[in-house]
């Protein structure tokens, strides 16, 4: 792979390739603002969201939206869609379960006045959010974990290798040189 | 899927699984499976960057993270890790990211969601948000837990596996 061709050194060069991930990243922020401009296509199942609405409530009223927000009142169920500060609606027909500060998921038709009446929704409470985040970072500690014990990174070649084979790499289910290992 | 621990345990499993038929994956690699298990959740950065003061950034031009989680941005962050890897690593680099991340994708286009319809997961291929079966939501525990005893199942068959005969 590394051959000795100029192209492939130069391929190889530190400074190609953080032009190269510069590049990259600059064709994501491209991507990004380009999906962002899309308009809804509900055939698509692409409907329009709390952010649709909130440019132009107007020219959903009567279709179908797909938004969350989180609850400020239970009776009657109001929303705030977009954070803090965000636009305040109505809910009608929210599940009988929602309380405030619960995150609620719905598919709903858009009314006038800030009204949203739900075809499907669900509440999820805020413990179940925090957890799901702790539970998250423990995930990244782990994978950070594994990727520093069993990769460095190379000055040499300017990258990130495997570390040498270790008893903890070894793939027992490969052929190996060792004999019979009682793990 | 749910959280991302339930995401890095599929890819775990999935690592592992192919570590038995591919004799070059071993852990090392699985390690990479699991990395490549996040990619598509980098839109989780919006939880501690503001988007309002990204959004003001770039003024009127519309800009939103969501994306991170479509087939085509996370083909590009793949290429971010890859030219991270030492050159002669590209491909292998290549393929255990890109299994991570296709796990992922995967499992989140099972979540339930109040539309009956999963995201864009093949944009910029198609806008399309296919139909979702709704298995599981994402902050549910269960999916967590199934993911944790596979994988704890494979882990436990992946080191009694005895290494064939030398024949190095």
């Amino acid at each position: 792979m590394t051959g000795r061709s100029g192209f492939a050194r130069l391929a190889g060069s530190p400074t190609v390739r953080v032009v190269a991930i510069l590049l990259v990243l600059g064709a994501q922020v491209g991507m990004l603002s380009w999906y962002a401009s899309l308009d809804p296509a509900p055939e698509a199942g692409d409907y329009p969201g709390g952010y649709d609405l909130q440019r132009n409530y107007e020219r959903w009223i009567g279709e179908r939206a797909s938004l969350a927000g989180t609850v400020t009142d239970t009776d009657p169920v109001r929303i705030e869609v977009g954070g803090a500060g965000g636009r305040t609606m109505v809910v009608e027909g929210a599940p009988p379960d929602a309380e405030v500060n619960d995150k609620l998921r719905l598919f709903a038709t858009v009314r006038p006045d800030d009204r949203l009446e739900v075809i499907e929704a669900f509440a999820i409470p805020p413990g179940e959010q925090r957890h799901m985040y702790f539970v998250s970072f423990l995930a990244g500690l782990w994978a950070l974990w594994r990727l520093l014990r069993h990769w460095r990174f190379d000055l040499q070649t300017w990258g990130l290798v495997p570390r040498a084979e270790t008893e903890s790499t070894v793939d027992h289910g490969a052929r190996s040189q060792t004999g019979s290992d009682d793990a | 899927m749910p959280d991302l621990l339930a995401h890095a345990l599929l890819a775990y499993l999935v690592g592992t699984l192919l570590s038995w038929r591919y004799a070059w994956l071993d852990q090392r690699w699985v390690t990479v499976v699991v990395i490549g298990a996040f990619i598509p959740d980098l839109v989780k950065i919006r939880l501690v960057v503001p988007q309002g003061a990204v959004q003001a950034l770039f003024g009127d031009i519309p800009f939103s993270l969501t994306a991170l989680h479509t087939a085509g941005l996370v083909l590009l962050s793949i290429l971010v890790g890859v030219l991270f890897a030492a050159p002669r690593y590209r491909k292998p680099v290549f393929a255990a990211l890109a299994t991570g991340a296709a796990s992922h994708l995967l499992a989140d286009a099972l979540i339930l969601n109040p539309s009956g319809r999963s995201y864009a997961i093949l944009w910029p291929l198609t806008r399309l948000h296919p139909p979702s079966p709704g298995l599981y939501l994402s902050t549910q525990l269960w999916p967590t837990a199934v993911a944790a005893g596979l994988a704890a199942a494979v882990w436990v068959a992946d080191r009694r596996l005895e290494p064939a005969p030398d024949a190095e």
